[in-house]
């Protein structure tokens, strides 16, 4: 178990532990959905995560540091 | 501004037929609202564009009305959008068009299924079905009305396409509730498992050949080449507007302005009136209303606005602002900001007062305090640029350069202030980052257009109050009594001419004319730059004051106002007093 926040480059990761905030429960972050690392953001700016593999979404990083998952393999995607 | 025909309040009824659209932020519900009404409306492809909920008539059908809500992303009702929209549901809602996002299906069935547990019927558009289909996702659309027990129309709302069946369904189901073919009370779960499993169940993903679009997806997101492309498409952007402008209005507007207009104008003044005359003077003399209320407008200000429209609305629809938003976020939280606050303070650069409206869209009061405070201090809107252009870019391009990074230079020190100084917290940053796209020309013109004319509306007519109000304060004198008052501050401490001060009269008016009458008035190059230094930074526009009172009310309106004077008067000084103790800028 590890932080979205220290996701590498090419990692995609299941979602296990995410703090009480109703935004990212919108915006399809939730227990168990898939995340593959996109990009960070430079001077503590955000982290990019790609959801269900399509959408992007930018994530402050104290709070990608919150989220807590688990590395998944490519071939475990849907 | 007014972008959308008519703005609605949150319990008005009409006794018309109610279809309400609906559906998470940026999904193109008023691309779709536009399409169904034939309204004029404002769309941008990010999240938030649309902070109020607007009404139009079905096309050609008048017992029908179509309400475009702001988007939200479920009925929970924990945001101030979500509640307000909760609420425009339950006053009367006979049909519901809820707008998908083929590319993120899973999150917007949220909202989707949501609207359908409720006793009403919805027609659900998948829309965004090119872009799904470019980044290999496959929704069987059978499927997927079998899921949702609801008719579902894909369609691409930039080409139109599949709207035709909209508006058949639409009217079909209204005038005969019967003809909804599936139960309106049908019973569903909304669970993050059955809402996984829809999606799962009704799409098909195929690792598709990264396209062009999504490479520049990539490279605009990334620092190493996100950075050097934001700082192109800024060189661009400037060079686009400032050069081209300045060629329209040297080639095009200027000789026939100097050599057809101006004449005509002195000589049918000269017939009506002699030309000792206080008339004449009003007319076609120094601040003549006719000369200047043409010229100052028209062939000074005008070809800014529009170029400067143009380039707004392609980074507003193709998607890149927000991205750009992720790529200065963490410059951005160091003034209390998030980076996606770059949208209204790029709006500002056109015009404070949708910018202000914009921040409607921010996650805290905090937010929107900071940002409207900001645009409305260090900001020149495009009409102030385009009078700039004319004072310091026709003698040098880098005095301009220089007034754009002292007001980056006070953005950041008065937003670094105003987040230490006003209390609450900044949200985190959640952006979200919409697909690029490539600009539809119609929907550019029309936007190009609507702004446009907005502006010529808003701007044209206190613009020529300010010049009557310029020429007679010169003409009876008035403005040498204002000289003598203003004296101490405007030569002692400012270091401008004693006629400068009506510049500072004018200024109230609009920002513009805090500029403009500095033109003719042969200053030297310090003198230039400290006056334009002063309009930059001094009072708000009126219609900005009043936008300030309707968003925030009058003591952070007068606050803000009051900062805007202080600051302009002390920063202009103190620019005079160094540059005259270094010897200046030339």
């Amino acid at each position: 178990m590890k932080s979205l926040y220290d996701l590498k480059k090419c990692e995609t990761c299941a979602v296990i532990q995410i703090p009480e905030c109703p935004a990212l429960h919108s915006l399809g972050v939730h227990k168990g959905c898939k995340l593959s690392y996109v990009m960070k953001s430079p001077w503590k700016g955000p982290l990019v995560v790609a959801t269900n593999g399509s959408r992007e979404l930018a994530i402050d990083y104290v709070l990608a540091k919150q989220i807590m998952v688990e590395e998944v393999r490519t071939n475990e995607m849907p | 501004m007014k972008c959308h025909s008519e703005e609605i309040g949150m319990t008005e009824f009409s006794g018309k037929k109610r279809v309400l659209l609906m559906g998470n932020p940026n999904v193109g519900k008023s691309v779709i609202f536009s399409a169904l009404t034939n309204k004029a409306v404002m769309t941008a492809n990010y999240a938030g564009t649309t902070v109020s909920a607007y009404k139009g008539n079905l096309i050609g059908v008048d017992d029908i009305e179509v309400i475009d809500v702001p988007g939200i992303y479920s009925l929970d009702a924990t945001s101030e959008a979500e509640m307000a929209a909760v609420k425009m549901y339950e006053e009367k809602t006979d049909l519901v068009v809820c707008v998908l996002d083929a590319t993120n299906l899973e999150r917007n069935l949220k909202l989707g299924l949501e609207l359908r547990k409720k006793q009403c019927p919805v027609i659900y558009l998948l829309n965004m079905c090119d872009i799904a289909e470019r980044k290999g996702i496959r929704i069987d659309k059978k499927k997927l009305e079998e899921r949702l027990q609801a008719p579902v129309i894909p369609t691409v709302a930039v080409r139109r396409a599949g709207f035709q069946r909209l508006f058949l369904l639409i009217k079909k189901y209204l005038k005969d509730p019967g003809s909804y073919p599936y139960s309106i009370n049908a019973s569903f779960t909304t669970s993050i498992e059955e809402i996984s499993y829809i999606a799962e169940s009704v799409q098909e993903r195929i690792e598709p050949q990264p396209s062009k679009i999504d490479r520049w997806e990539k490279w605009t997101l990334q620092p190493l080449t996100g950075v050097p492309i934001a700082l192109i498409v800024v060189i661009l952007s400037l060079g686009f507007v400032v050069g081209v402008g300045k060629a329209i209005r040297a080639v095009l507007l200027l000789p026939l302005l100097n050599n057809y207009y101006v004449p005509f104008v002195e000589s049918l003044a000269g017939l009506l009136v002699s030309d000792e005359s206080m008339i004449y003077q009003i007319l076609v003399g120094e601040f003549g209303v006719l000369i200047k209320g043409i010229e100052w407008p028209f062939a000074l200000i005008l070809p800014y606005v529009i170029l400067f429209y143009i380039v707004l609305s392609i980074l507003e629809d193709s998607g890149y602002l927000p991205r750009l938003g992720v790529l200065i976020d963490g410059v951005f939280k160091k003034i209390g900001l998030h980076g996606g606050s770059v949208i209204p303070v790029t709006m500002g650069y056109g015009c404070a007062v949708p910018a202000i409206i914009g921040t409607r869209a921010s996650s805290s009061r905090k937010e929107r305090i900071i940002i409207a405070s900001l645009v409305t201090l260090a900001v020149p809107c495009i009409a102030q640029t385009g009078a700039f252009i004319a004072l310091l870019g026709d003698h040098s391009i880098l005095l301009l350069f220089a007034i754009f990074l002292v007001s980056f230079f006070i953005m950041f020190i008065s937003g670094t202030i105003l987040n230490r100084k006003i209390s609450g917290v900044l949200e985190p940053t959640l952006i979200e980052v919409p697909n690029l796209l490539m600009p539809s020309k119609q929907a550019l013109w029309r936007k190009v257009w609507m702004r446009t004319k907005h502006f010529m509306i808003e701007a044209e007519i206190p613009m020529i109050i300010g010049i009557l109000v310029a020429a007679l304060t010169i003409e009876t004198g008035v403005l040498n009594y204002f000289s003598v008052i203003l004296e101490p501050v405007v030569v002692s401490w400012l270091g401008l001419p004693p006629e400068a001060s009506v510049a500072l009269v004018l200024g109230v008016i609009r920002r513009e004319l805090a500029v403009l009458p500095l033109l003719g008035m042969d200053l030297t190059v310090n003198q230039m730059f400290v006056g334009a230094l002063i309009a930059l930074l001094y009072l708000p526009c009126m219609s900005v004051f009043f936008v300030l009172i309707k968003e925030f009310r009058i003591r952070i309106a007068a606050t803000i106002t009051a900062a805007t004077i202080i600051l302009a008067f002390l920063v202009g000084g103190l620019v005079n007093q160094l540059l005259r103790l270094f010897g200046g800028l030339l």
